[in-house]
């Protein structure tokens, strides 16, 4: 979890990706987690219902409030707008 | 179903984002799209993708299609391209109903052309045309059938029909299986294009008269807040919005919840549903979704191959029995029965 302290964007980052990762491993999902790929199930292949897990997960581990906008079906195209929302709430 | 249709006393309310559309205004709208589907060219008995977000257009374009007698597909929504390209092959598809929402929707008007339009309120629905749908080998029998997709929690992917009787007794069977009362507030956050959600959601709905609270985003803070506002009798949720609505719900010292929330698909845990009674004051209860327990047709040809339906369930069991003696036959002829917590006769 993060603290209300300087975290450089790659430490974020770092941390989305390896949850992302252990979300896609779970759901046999194959590839990497590059930030720049679509989240979608053209890109790295989270639906409706993993992307919920993965916010989910996000908001947890990292202790950042994702507000109510976020959420839903389509809110990010790729794991770098999750990267810049959590660096900007940090 | 018309007929259930056409004496339903509910509402769908749309208050998240829009407003609340009382049934008899729906009706009149369906009418309406029923005329607008028979000038566009759709014949009874087609099958037509019914790929929309959860707003009052659902319903509308649903009985409409029905009136005008062909056979919606409910298709979610967010489809990628190539696999409703595959799916269009495989039924000879030619028409698709389609409602542009931001982030949600992205079948690029280009990828098919319009050939007409619908407007339920401030909600528009495209007609779009597949012009290179051949037709298909094996018709689907029947007009105003519902043909659904399962979500394959328990085996492949699979479609299925649904009669307006099945449609009726499934309904049936999720308001007695989530004890639902007349004139309730049911709120789905599931695509209602998903057969758990059109099931226990709509149906129910209509079949009891109640008020069907739905929303376009499958958003958990979003649920949070209404239903501090307005607190459901029943809630429906497919298990990660259900541990969402707990992680993100239980910290807030004014949570409010629905009477009963419950969930199909994939188990959860039995400690995370007693985590969610203890935060909530509400029980987290299962339910088998339709497609797992209402005769599922998984092949609609009367000569294609056999296809099983999934893997084995608890607590549910099939077997081929005499009548006289009620033994099991193994191979033969007999009564077909069925055994579940959660199934309809018939």
């Amino acid at each position: 979890m993060f603290g209300r302290r300087n975290i450089d964007s790659e430490a974020i980052a770092g941390k989305i990706r390896d949850i992302a990762a252990r979300l896609m491993k779970e759901r046999g999902l194959a590839g990497e987690p590059d930030l720049n790929a679509p989240l979608a199930e053209d890109g790295l292949g989270f639906d409706s219902m993993s992307r919920l897990d993965l916010l989910s997960a996000v908001e947890k581990e990292t202790g950042v409030s994702i507000p109510e906008q976020y959420w839903g079906t389509r809110p990010f195209k790729d794991l770098a707008g999750i990267v810049k929302l959590v660096a900007k709430r940090v | 179903m018309i007929d259930r249709w056409r004496a339903w006393e509910g509402a769908v309310d749309c208050s998240y984002s829009g407003r609340l559309w009382p049934a008899a205004e729906l009706r009149d709208l369906a009418d309406d799209a029923a005329e607008t589907f028979a000038s566009l060219g759709m014949q009874p008995g087609e099958p037509i993708v019914l790929m929309l977000t959860n707003t009052a257009a659902f319903p509308v374009c649903l009985t409409g299609l029905l009136k005008a007698g062909c056979n919606p597909f409910l298709t979610f929504a967010g489809t990628p391209k190539p696999v409703l390209d595959r799916l269009l092959g495989e039924f000879g598809i030619r028409h698709i109903l389609h409602d542009f929402i931001p982030d949600i929707t992205h079948l690029a008007t280009d990828a098919y052309p319009e050939i007409g339009g619908l407007g339920v309120g401030s909600i528009m629905v495209s007609v779009l045309e597949n012009s290179a749908a051949t037709v298909p080998a094996d018709p689907i029998p029947g007009q105003g059938v519902i043909l659904l997709q399962t979500s394959g929690t328990y085996g492949a992917p699979r479609y299925c029909l649904r009669d307006q009787e099945a449609v009726i007794a499934e309904g049936r069977n999720y308001v007695d299986s989530i004890d639902l009362y007349d004139r309730a507030r049911v709120t789905v956050t599931t695509p209602l294009t998903h057969s758990f959600a059109y099931g226990s959601g709509l149906i129910a709905s209509i079949l009891t008269h109640s008020t069907l609270a739905i929303d376009t985003a499958f958003n958990p803070k979003r649920v949070l807040r209404l239903e501090k506002q307005t607190p459901s009798d029943i809630l429906a949720v497919v298990p990660p919005m259900a541990k969402a609505l707990l992680q993100l719900g239980r910290s807030d010292p004014n949570r409010k919840m629905a009477r009963a929330v419950f969930y199909a698909g994939s188990p959860i845990d039995s400690a995370v549903a007693d985590e969610f009674q203890t935060a909530f004051g509400t029980p987290l209860f299962t339910i088998l979704g339709t497609t797992e327990t209402g005769g599922i047709c998984t092949s609609y040809s009367p000569v294609g191959p056999l296809n099983g339906v999934g893997r084995p369930m608890r607590h549910v069991g099939i077997s081929l029995r005499n009548q006289d003696s009620y033994s099991d036959l193994g191979d033969g002829i007999g009564e077909l029965h069925v055994r579940s917590p959660s199934i309809m006769q018939g």
